[in-house]
């Protein structure tokens, strides 16, 4: 049997929030801590999921700004999501179809870590259903 | 430290005798850019329902995607808008920066709700959901009667050029990591109504700032963003969708759809705007939605404001994302 890991470390937290904390709170306590658990889910989400989007900024840096906006160690701070809004800023870069259905794709796979339950990721997922599936976030056909 | 002892000192005034005087003190949840107490001034055995609205931290840093009102100029305008038949709670008392508690200041609390998810699905709102936003547009249409002149001088006065520049130095000095902001901006540049009006806005008129009973509208709260800018604004960002909650098929808030909001801003202002303006002006609310996170998480980097609540917001970058990139569909 292998040491804990870090999903099954966050998983144990939030649990321990939402069914042992939470209930003995009430106002601006549980308000907070609400928060604190659905902090934690977007970590556990991000951590299987950040390096599809980081893999996506480089090939579009790298497809409109040339590879070397593509490659940079400083994977943190997505810095070909950077270099492309700084190209726009500046009026170096023309928006196209496929840069703008780079943009969707960004966006609907960073929704699905910071909260898939908002609205606009469900119209963005019916709107755009090819990009919505090239990513995995489909909308179950049955729902 | 917001305690009974603290806020009988200050309402002494208003018969205040110790800190017995004060039941029921409890912070309100809801309101990132500021603190809200609850609490009942008892005198005689009589409870006087009050609030008290306060800001711990140095207001309006320049610069700032968020720049709110001092506390002082908010309780100056309340009674300026209640003039004009817009409903707003009666100031009691203002605090400066040197009292214990300030700067802030205490009003009457009126009854309602103003949580959006009851507002938006308790059976018990059914009837206000039907005349909401008809009434959103007659109160917003009065609200943008007060004579420029009288307002305190803080409130903002900019032309839309200036905001978007601001919005711009907002972007670069939060890092310019979203190819969606700068899109949307760059589309705001381009699209600006050519024909603007300027009035006084309340900056953040939402379902979440509206107070409601079983028949509608009650108080309209939290005027820290006031500003002068185009009235189609404040209709705009009422419609955003962030502020709808999940009932993104009601663009007024979640609870009414445009003609209403429209028909009652006619009926008291003699006009409205198009609905292409309108657009812009969600387009706008969404970016402005983005800035106000990423100023979040700037306070919260900056140690400013440490508190969870700053952190997370700053998550919510992506929604505005999401919404501009849907607004924005076949407009680019």
């Amino acid at each position: 049997m292998s040491h804990t890991d870090a999903k099954e470390l966050l998983a144990a937290v939030q649990g321990f929030l939402r069914q042992s904390v939470l209930p003995q709170l009430e106002g601006f306590d549980a308000y907070t801590t609400r928060v604190a658990a659905n902090s934690l889910a977007i970590v556990s989400r991000e951590i299987a999921a950040r390096d599809d989007i980081l893999e996506l900024d480089r090939e579009a840096g790298s497809r409109w700004l040339g590879p070397a906006a593509g490659a940079s160690p400083d994977e943190e701070n997505h810095p070909a999501a950077r270099a492309l809004s700084l190209a726009l800023r500046d009026s170096r870069l023309q928006v196209s179809g496929a840069f703008i259905d780079y943009l969707r794709e960004r966006t609907l796979r960073q929704m699905a870590i910071d909260n898939p339950r908002y609205s606009g990721f469900k119209q963005a997922r019916q709107r755009w259903p090819e990009l919505a599936a090239a990513a995995g976030l489909a909308e179950p056909s049955n729902s | 430290m917001v305690t009974p002892l603290a806020l009988a000192e200050v309402l002494a005034p208003h018969g205040a005798e110790d800190a017995n005087s004060i039941h029921d003190l409890r912070r309100l949840s809801g309101g990132a850019n500021m603190e809200t107490w609850a609490f009942d001034l008892v005198q005689d055995g009589v409870a006087e329902p009050l609030i008290l609205r306060r800001s711990p931290l140095v207001p309006g840093e320049s610069g700032t995607a968020v720049s709110a009102l001092p506390l002082s100029a908010e309780a100056a305008l309340l009674p300026l808008v209640a003039e004009q038949g817009v409903p707003v709670p009666t100031v009691l008392c203002a605090l400066s920066e040197s009292d214990t508690l300030g700067p802030g200041y205490i009003m009457s609390r009126e009854r309602g709700e103003a949580l959006p998810g009851r507002i938006l699905a308790d059976d018990r709102y059914t009837a206000a959901r039907r005349h909401l936003a008809r009434q959103c547009g007659e109160t917003l249409a009065r609200l943008h009667r007060v004579n420029p002149e009288q307002l305190p001088r803080e409130v903002p006065n900019q032309t839309l050029a200036e905001r978007l520049d601001g919005h711009q130095r907002s972007l670069d000095r939060f890092g310019n990591a979203s190819p969606v902001h700068q899109l949307a901006l760059n589309w705001l540049r381009q699209h600006a109504p050519s024909q603007q009006r300027h009035c006084l806005l309340h900056g953040d008129f939402r379902n979440g700032n509206l107070l409601v009973d079983e028949q509608g509208l009650v108080a309209v709260l939290d005027w820290e963003l006031a500003h002068c800018g185009d009235p189609a604004e404040d209709l705009g960002y009422l419609c955003g969708n962030v502020w709808r909650f999940g009932y993104s098929d009601k663009p007024v808030g979640g609870f009414g759809d445009y003609d209403e909001l429209l028909a009652g801003y006619r009926e008291v202002a003699g006009w409205a705007p198009d609905m292409d303006t309108i657009h812009y002006w969600e387009v706008f609310c969404a970016l402005g939605w983005g800035l106000v996170c990423l100023t979040m998480v700037d306070l919260y980097r900056s140690g400013a404001d440490p508190t969870l609540e700053r952190a997370a917001v700053g998550r919510r970058v992506s929604e505005s994302e999401m919404d501009l990139l849907l607004l924005l569909e076949d407009r680019l």
